[in-house]
């Protein structure tokens, strides 16, 4: 008998008067101690799914059917005091720490007691040590239970959210994208931790994350969801040695990964369906290159393939049930990589961009008292680096590094405190407004948010336009018309797209405009700040392979700004790693990925998320979290971290050497 | 303009208040249409309740015959018909309304885009100003400044102008921080557009929900404040709106007679009015307005 057992699970919300079918007859099993992961793209359903399980979903928004057995007792149709009971006793929820998920008046020892007191009979005496232990579980300074969330760092406050949720000793715990929101060495710390938990107490849990990466390092099954469907079910082992079905194998195939060799993936086109009026069929078929009519015609049933391996598609015995890397699969989505590492590109020496030693700190608004000395945060603290014509220059660090900063000084966003920039060998940063202006022609830039990077109240024919109103090319005639239209087909959109609304396109797809707008003046360097941080796996590798496909053709110049080593590795020609405002390591891609010398790049390096489980992962991060200064130590910024700090990092700020031909690096003791 | 219809026909609310609202805007102009006598034409009988036919009967103590005209909504204490007045002072109502509304709103609007966008110590000298007009006590200024000014339309509009952009300067400047923040902004920089491009393209269009919603909660305001400022008789009487129809019934004794069909009309077209206008502006700001942050 399984712990958990759910049977046809439906979701479905009421928007005005239409039905969106969130989660559409869902069934799994749990067993005790076991680990399942649930993985798909925004929007399928997989967090309606576990709101569902909590029975969180508000009766107004909409109801849930089917059947959850938790020991064999149904939770739908036990009344709701009987089932408050049962929540978080049993079944507790882990939600994605951003500030909002712990209350900010309340101290994080109050909160945890809370909720032990409101499920255990226990004095408050008792309900106090027991929070003590459980940070002690989830390895936070006990001492601290009387600090507010603002006093933690987001690695310690979603520890503190999953001591909560093993504050009643539940069976089962879900984790709902508990690592999302926090940079990659603190990741791979609460996975870790996530891992030992389930080990020590046989705890089982439903992890949900978008990144299938993560769920196969911290479970022992997964499930793949689509459309508020299941298409397949494995254990893990299974699932990455052997994808079955097609929106599997797209999926990890849009994976970037260092640790494989160097591609860039052509992503799975179109996004998914409306769930209002889901396609007849397999949900599928749209997207797939496989499809036959019977796919249009009957939805494919969740089938036993193997023992324990469900997949749902009609044509498992016609597209084989090879590996993923098959030639077939390239032959039909001509997943043709752009091969980077033997790219025949002349790196010429003339510089686009040279940054000679810039400086730019943001004054804090609080002193330290009221006489207290005015604080800087030093966002870039003395940089220079040439990028040269028709490169891809990476610049890659974690929140709070000045790597954006550094993309936003390059265009005149923001002012610069001192230093200066030059375009083409002629001073950008100290020239009239006027001026920028005709410079801003060459250079141009692409924004991380898509949600909000597009005006709402106009449509996407007036964002392309936008530009070319502003350089005063914009003429009434067909010209300009044509030439919105060819943006368009060059981005690949549809041409039905210039009439629609922000509103009206998915993340991808706005991102696609934001593209378009960037390179409707045939600018010469685009800075790609995280242009697909926020993007699902497979719409991320369309945008990237679109993005260096538009680079060759136009033969541009790019400044990639990101965090995901992954994204840089493939792309990127060299890379600049950053570090509380300097560069730390600079040198080719293949180079800091695979003879990094400083011990912070080594570090990021180790805690990128392989896409392979792999036990070792994570066993070289020491603990303990990157700091965020306002104002950086003294010595070398990076010595309060570093496993090999002598006495001389402590006083000495180690300058950018030249370690090797190209490869530069801020570290005195290598 | 069909989407905009879509979107708001879900609100049954709003559906309603825009339907009242119609029909008195439509009413109020057609005021000489529906009109049943001249404005200046009197009937011998004061105080009467309504009737809706013409009739005569005989004087109970003299000797005459007493001619009743038909009085929709009965007469006052001259004799006037009140139906067709009624519409008439609709007229001067709803012109107060609009015509102040209009001022205030774009008052308003200029003084919040320019103060939110450009931020600073421009921001800091508007909205210290704005603060300062705020915190004064309103009615009473209001009514000292009118009183000052002399009775009549003018010097109400004047007054209810003057304390009251302050408000929609303050929502929409906080509105304008907010979408200052957003990406599409910050690109039109980086493309090179000019402040004016800025604030025409892409700021001003995503505060217009705020403004227009708050161009119809204003008319319901001024409405009010007009009729408050007339019953307390710095009205003019040669114009008279529903505000005045109000004072004259009270100071011409409607309450003591209990002619209720002088006072209840206007009162209650007043207040649908005032209700209508309430709905629609909350429909527009519930549905319309940009909220703060998504998700």
């Amino acid at each position: 008998m399984s712990l958990l057992n759910v049977q046809d699970l439906k979701t479905y919300y009421l928007v005005d008067t239409a039905e969106v079918k969130a989660v559409d007859g869902v069934s799994f099993t749990l067993d005790k101690g076991e680990s399942i992961g649930i993985a798909g793209e925004s929007g399928c359903g997989k967090s309606t799914l576990a709101l569902s399980l909590m029975r969180l979903i508000d009766k107004r928004d909409g109801k849930i059917q089917g059947e959850i057995l938790l020991d064999d007792q149904p939770l739908i149709a036990m009344p709701m005091d009987e089932f408050r009971k049962v929540r978080w006793k049993r079944i507790s929820y882990v939600a994605q720490s951003a500030m909002g998920a712990l209350n900010p008046v309340h101290n994080i020892g109050s909160q945890i007691i809370e909720a032990i007191r409101l499920h255990v009979n226990c004095t408050k005496q008792e309900a106090f040590e027991r929070a003590a232990e459980l940070l002690r579980q989830v390895k936070v300074d006990p001492s601290r239970i009387k600090s507010f969330p603002h006093e933690l760092s987001g690695g310690m406050r979603q520890r503190v959210m999953i001591a909560m949720g093993l504050a009643c000793d539940p069976d089962i715990m879900i984790c709902d994208e508990i690592t999302t929101a926090l940079d990659v060495i603190t990741q791979v710390q609460v996975l870790g931790l996530l891992k030992s938990l389930q080990a020590s107490l046989n705890l089982s849990t439903i992890v949900i994350s978008h990144e299938l990466p993560i769920l196969g390092q911290v479970c022992n099954r997964i499930i793949i969801m689509y459309a508020g469907k299941i298409v397949e079910m494995a254990d893990t082992a299974e699932m990455f040695k052997e994808p079955k079905h097609p929106y599997t194998r797209f999926l990890l195939d849009s994976l970037m990964d260092i640790r494989l060799p160097r591609r860039i993936p052509e992503g799975i086109e179109g996004s998914p369906p409306n769930l209002i009026n889901p396609p007849i069929g397999c949900r599928f078929w749209l997207r797939c290159p496989y499809a036959q009519a019977i796919c249009q015609e009957k939805e494919p049933p969740l089938k036993e393939e193997a023992p324990k391996r469900y997949v749902a598609c009609h044509l498992l015995e016609s597209i084989g049930v090879s590996k993923k890397k098959e030639p077939s699969l390239v032959e039909v989505a001509p997943s043709q990589p752009l091969d980077v590492a033997t790219d025949s590109r002349k790196l010429t020496t003339d510089a686009v961009v040279t940054v000679s030693d810039i400086y730019k700190y943001f004054r804090v608004r609080a002193r330290r008292g009221l006489f207290g000395k005015r604080r800087y945060v030093h966002a870039v603290d003395g940089i220079n680096f040439e990028v040269n014509k028709g490169e891809t220059f990476g610049l890659v660090g974690e929140t709070g590094c000045g790597k954006t900063t550094v993309g936003r000084l390059l265009l005149g966003l923001e002012k610069l405190d001192r230093g200066a920039i030059y375009f083409k060998g002629s001073d950008i940063s100290h020239i009239k407004s006027s001026q920028m202006k005709d410079v801003r022609r060459h250079a141009q830039m692409i924004f991380q948010d898509p949600f909000s990077s597009l005006n709402p109240m106009k449509n996407i024919f007036w964002a392309i336009a936008e530009p070319l109103r502003v350089h005063g090319i914009y003429k009434d005639g067909s010209d300009t018309k044509d030439k919105i239209a060819e943006m368009l087909e060059t981005v690949g959109l549809q041409q039905d797209f210039q009439s629609k609304l922000p509103d009206e396109l998915s993340g991808g797809e706005k991102q696609r405009v934001g593209i378009a707008q960037a390179l409707a003046l045939d600018p010469e360097f685009i800075v790609c700040d995280e242009p697909v941080s926020m993007l699902d796996a497979s719409i991320k590798a369309g945008v990237v392979s679109l993005l260096m496909k538009l680079k060759q053709q136009n033969d541009l110049t790019y400044i990639f700004v990101t965090h995901e080593l992954g994204v840089a590795y493939a792309i990127c020609d060299r890379v600049a790693v950053m570090y509380a405002g300097k560069i730390v390591e600079l040198a080719s891609t293949e180079q800091i990925i695979k003879e990094a010398l400083h011990p912070y790049t080594q570090l990021l390096i180790a805690a990128s998320p392989p896409l392979y489980p792999d036990d070792t992962w994570g066993s070289t991060i020491p603990s303990g979290e990157v700091p965020f200064y306002i104002e950086p130590p003294d010595g070398c910024r990076f010595h309060p971290r570093c496993v090999n700090a002598k006495d001389a990092c402590k006083e000495e700020e180690p300058g950018l050497k030249e370690a090797a031909p190209g490869h530069f690096v801020a570290c005195d003791i290598i | 303009m069909f989407k905009w219809w879509a979107k708001y026909r879900k609100s049954k609310v709003g559906v309603a208040g825009l339907i009242v609202f119609v029909l008195i805007t439509l009413a109020v102009i057609l005021a000489p249409v529906l009109a049943t006598t001249d404005l200046e034409e009197t009937s011998v009988v004061n105080f009467e309740p309504p009737t809706f036919s013409h009739h005569t009967h005989d004087h109970p103590y003299r000797d005459e015959i007493v001619e009743h005209g038909t009085h929709l909504l009965g007469t006052n204490a001259v004799g006037e018909d009140l139906w067709s007045r009624i519409w008439h002072a609709g007229r001067i109502s709803l012109l107060i309304g609009v015509v102040a509304s209009v001022i205030i709103t774009s008052t308003g609007t200029i003084v919040g885009l320019v103060a939110g966008y450009f931020g600073g110590i421009v921001d800091e000298i508007l909205i210290r100003f704005v603060d300062m007009m705020m915190v004064l006590p309103r009615l009473p200024m209001m009514i000292l400044m009118a009183a000052f000014l002399g009775p009549g339309i003018p010097s109400i509009m004047f007054v209810i102008i003057v304390f009251g952009w302050t408000a929609p300067a303050r929502s929409i400047r906080a509105q304008v921080l907010s979408v200052k923040q957003r990406t599409y902004v910050e690109k039109a920089r980086s493309i090179g557009g000019s402040k004016r491009h800025i604030i025409w393209n892409h700021i001003f269009p995503n505060v217009s929900g705020v403004a227009v919603a708050y161009l119809i909660l204003e008319i319901m305001r001024v409405i009010m404040l007009e009729a408050a400022l007339s019953f307390l008789g710095l009205g003019d009487p040669q114009t008279p709106s529903w505000g005045m129809m109000l004072f004259f019934a009270q100071s011409e004794g409607a309450f003591s007679m209990e002619a209720w069909w002088w006072f209840v009309p206007p009162g209650l077209l007043i207040a649908a009015l005032g209700a209508s206008c309430n709905f629609i502006g909350t429909t527009i700001n519930d549905r319309f307005v940009l909220k703060v942050k998504r998700g």
